[in-house]
């Protein structure tokens, strides 16, 4: 079975590999937050940020393309929540389209402030996962106070989400081994049972895990060790980090 | 005679749908002996095996070391009775193989350092301490068979319950496997459509088919005995000490026509 993976870089080793993962957790959402808090006139501060995220990928060793192709996979999402924003602000209006709506200039800044922050958090969001493995993350999460409850779902789904893909291919290829003639009705009946059939596998595949679980001992909290340590490095690294990110926040004001 | 370890009497159980999974059962299985537990499928093996750690729960008595099997005493019943599930993945639910094997440890309220120990020599035990760190889900199958053990050796339990665990190994995994099963010295219940396993490890044999027990005895009496076993869907190919009996003569074989 072939195996994807969320982050699938993060086994490497750079400098910002090594770091704690708390000290990163903590670097990329000031970042994201500095992001999302510049208004959206200032371009030459959105550069920056752009320029500081690439000098991050390439020291962290990871392939810049692939880096671009995967931040490029959320954009569509980024879009379509932004789609109405051009024709929804009142102002000068740059451009009119026949049927009553225009475009504004107000509209057209609001809607290029979304996709730049929206990107430039996708990219930090994507560094911040390829630098650390999936589990050290949720342990450097769980380490700064967010709710167990919300750790432990993740973790499930990071451990499960690839044993329902196999589950989802196998079925594909038994349907296709037994498909002579197919046919667009025949796709989405099937596809509608296969869908219910993942459901129903996945619910027992959470019966027969909640046993296992029960078997050792678990009584409805779980316990997880953790052998992180904050070095000097770290402290050095977050500190250089946030005089990096704020300097860039207070430049071109 | 030593005071049985695990105690059934007249144990009875119906899945929610109505179906007669265990009927009556009764059964005594002593300490540090090795016992296979076998049957057609649908016979009540892994039924069973839920039943001895109260995960499933029905009418009649089983008691595990003196203790009944009641809500109040599963935390210390299911600290000394280790259930390895058929499914790894199931089995297998943390990020990574330290955390599942680390899991019962911690549930049991060890010590951080003891618990460290315990998970270190337990993959040790099964071949698997280079894999401490890794995701489990990029381990090959038999890899995860063993990590399933680790994650219930580590909480040193006396009793181990196995359900099929040489299903879908290959011939190395299952040999590598059984050698491991061999060198764990204590209580163990096996169960398994894999009949040369139980002729290699166990001394005894539990026989059930359709929730009934048949016989239990020990395990050549009830190996050779070939009518037995076949009366109830099962078959030996190769016999401790007899002759390859399931290669039939040439002229017996089919041919086509």
């Amino acid at each position: 079975m072939r195996h994807a993976f969320l982050d699938e870089h993060s086994r490497r080793d750079s400098l910002l590999h090594r770091r704690d993962p708390r000290a990163k957790i903590l670097a990329f959402v000031l970042l994201i937050l500095c992001i999302a808090l510049t208004p959206a006139y200032r371009f030459r501060t959105f550069g920056m940020y752009a320029f500081f995220l690439a000098g991050l990928v390439f020291a962290s060793g990871i392939p810049p393309l692939y880096a671009v192709r995967k931040s490029l996979t959320l954009v569509p999402f980024v879009l379509f929540a932004a789609f109405f924003l051009p024709f929804s602000r009142r102002g000068i209006v740059a451009l009119s389209i026949p049927g009553g709506l225009c475009v504004t200039y107000t509209g057209l800044l609001t809607f290029w402030g979304v996709v730049v922050k929206g990107y430039l958090s996708i990219v930090s969001m994507i560094l911040l996962v390829n630098t650390t493995e999936f589990p050290d993350l949720l342990k450097g999460f769980e380490q700064l106070k967010i709710p167990r409850l919300f750790i432990t779902i993740i973790s499930f789904m990071y451990r499960y989400v690839f044993v329902i893909e196999d589950e989802l291919e196998k079925m594909t290829a038994a349907k296709r081994s037994r498909t002579i003639r197919p046919g667009l009705r025949l796709e989405t009946r099937t596809l509608s049972n296969m869908v219910g059939m993942l459901f129903i596998r996945s619910y027992e595949r959470a019966e027969a895990v909640y046993a296992a679980m029960c078997c050792r001992g678990y009584s409805g909290r779980i316990h997880t060790l953790h052998d992180f340590s904050l070095t000097k490095v770290d402290r050095y690294f977050l500190g250089f980090f946030l005089v990096i990110v704020v300097t860039i926040a207070h430049s071109g004001a | 005679m030593q005071q049985p370890c695990i105690e059934v009497k007249g144990l009875n159980f119906n899945y929610p749908d109505g179906t007669k999974a265990l009927e009556d059962l009764n059964l005594e299985i002593e300490a540090g002996r090795t016992y296979g537990l076998i049957g057609p499928n649908g016979a009540g093996k892994s039924t069973f095996l839920l039943h001895v750690n109260g995960i499933l729960s029905g009418r009649g008595a089983i008691s595990v070391f003196g203790l009944p099997v009641l809500e109040k005493n599963l935390t210390s019943i299911r600290s000394q009775v280790g259930l390895v599930f058929q499914d790894p993945d199931s089995q297998l639910f943390m990020p990574t193989v330290f955390d599942d094997v680390a899991f019962g440890p911690l549930n049991m309220g060890m010590p951080v350092d003891k618990v460290r120990e315990a998970v270190v020599r337990a993959l040790e035990e099964v071949d698997m301490l280079p894999a401490i760190k890794r995701s489990s889900h990029h381990l090959s199958f038999g890899e995860k068979k063993r990590i399933c053990l680790a994650t219930v050796l580590s909480m040193s339990p006396k009793v181990l319950l196995l359900d099929e665990p040489t299903a879908n190994l290959d011939p190395k995994h299952r040999r590598q496997l059984i050698r491991l099963l061999e060198r764990l010295r204590i209580t163990k219940v096996i169960a398994t459509h894999d009949l040369e396993l139980v002729g290699e490890l166990c001394s005894r044999v539990i026989l059930l088919d359709q929730g009934r027990l048949i016989v239990e005895e020990t395990a050549d009496t009830v190996l050779s005995n070939t009518a037995l076993l076949e009366a109830h869907g099962l078959e030996m190919s190769v016999c401790p000490g007899r002759e390859r009996s399931g290669v039939l003569p040439d002229r017996e074989r089919f041919s086509p026509a």
